[in-house]
């Protein structure tokens, strides 16, 4: 089987979302922060839940639970903030998790499968368990487009 | 006014504070810039004033106002935003635009130095809706954008049911 990547110094964040864990590349993490209020406000925008407050920096919140695992998560503990690329410009985002989330390096990631999504970067081999390395970005373009004339108070 | 960006801008002179109307309904906050505010009026006081209007595309409008020769247009806040049923009490005529919003009530003015610009994850209709998201200690609430919820297309539709006739209340 051919790598993903060959550099040693790859780091990924561990996250968990209701029974299944994914990773998302550490670079792209700035922090794991404790539940925060959510604020939420009309808005068309499918999966985006509303912001919460971080340093004084409004963060929108997205929901992956519902398009990874079918279905939003319940209780949530954590919300782990990564940075989302919007051309030239960088701005947080805050994923609900359902627990902690652990850092790993030293991991070979290999490549996705044939039948696995775009947004799927590759795979990430844990103690037998295969866990997806997710591509935020393919993400969210795969996710489904604002529709309706108005908003609704997410 | 555009969304400033989410950084504050760094200057030895005190920000502008920039007054603002916060407003609930169903209770939802909202504000909105005071000087975008021409008058407020109780719905009780505009009866004789607004006239009906019979259309389906914009379940949001049901009322027009008729000032100084332009048609103005109430829009329900609750309706546009697909809010749960409320009793809204007042009217917040609009300056420069033809446009009236239909409110529960006034919460309180304000003055804000910073508006946060919306966050880029907001793709859909929202950012023409609000001219950013304000901070205010009991929370964030988003700033309607008083040329935002009825664009020019929606005017001009609007006219053409206008035109075919209005009720007097």
């Amino acid at each position: 089987m051919t790598t993903f990547t060959e550099s040693p110094e790859a780091a990924y964040v561990l996250l968990r979302l209701g029974e299944r864990r994914f990773a998302v590349p550490a670079e792209t993490v700035e922090e794991l922060t404790g539940a925060s209020q959510l604020h939420k406000l009309p808005h068309t925008t499918p999966l985006v839940e509303g912001v919460i407050v971080r340093r004084k920096r409004v963060v929108p919140v997205r929901d992956i639970a519902t398009q990874l695992t079918g279905r939003a998560l319940r209780l949530h503990r954590f919300y782990l903030v990564v940075r989302r690329r919007y051309g030239a410009v960088e701005e947080p985002e805050a994923i609900p998790v359902t627990g902690d989330c652990e850092l790993l390096s030293g991991v070979i990631a290999f490549p996705r499968g044939d039948q696995q999504p775009e947004y799927i970067a590759g795979n990430l081999e844990l103690a037998g368990e295969q866990v997806p390395l997710l591509d935020l970005e393919k993400l969210v373009a795969a996710a489904p487009q604002a529709a309706g004339p108005a908003g609704r108070a997410a | 006014m555009s969304p400033v960006p989410q950084t504050r801008a760094k200057s030895a002179a005190p920000p502008r504070q920039e007054p603002v109307i916060v407003f609930v309904v169903a209770g939802t906050q909202m504000a909105i810039p005071a000087g975008a505010v021409h008058e407020i009026r109780s719905t009780d006081s505009l009866a004789g004033e607004a006239a009906v209007l019979e259309q389906a595309d914009f379940p949001g409008v049901r009322h027009t106002l008729e000032r100084g020769g332009t048609t103005q247009y109430v829009v329900s806040v609750g309706a546009f935003f697909s809010l749960p049923r409320s009793r809204p009490s007042l009217v917040l005529v609009l300056r420069g635009v033809r446009c009236a919003l239909l409110v529960d009530r006034i919460e309180r003015m304000d003055a804000l130095s910073t508006i946060y610009a919306l966050p880029r994850a907001f793709q859909g209709d929202e950012r023409r809706w609000y001219l950013g998201l304000a901070l205010f200690e009991d929370g964030v609430v988003p700033m309607l954008n008083p040329e935002g919820l009825l664009t020019r297309e929606h005017l001009e539709r609007l006219d053409a049911r206008h035109l075919a006739g209005a009720v007097p209340v």
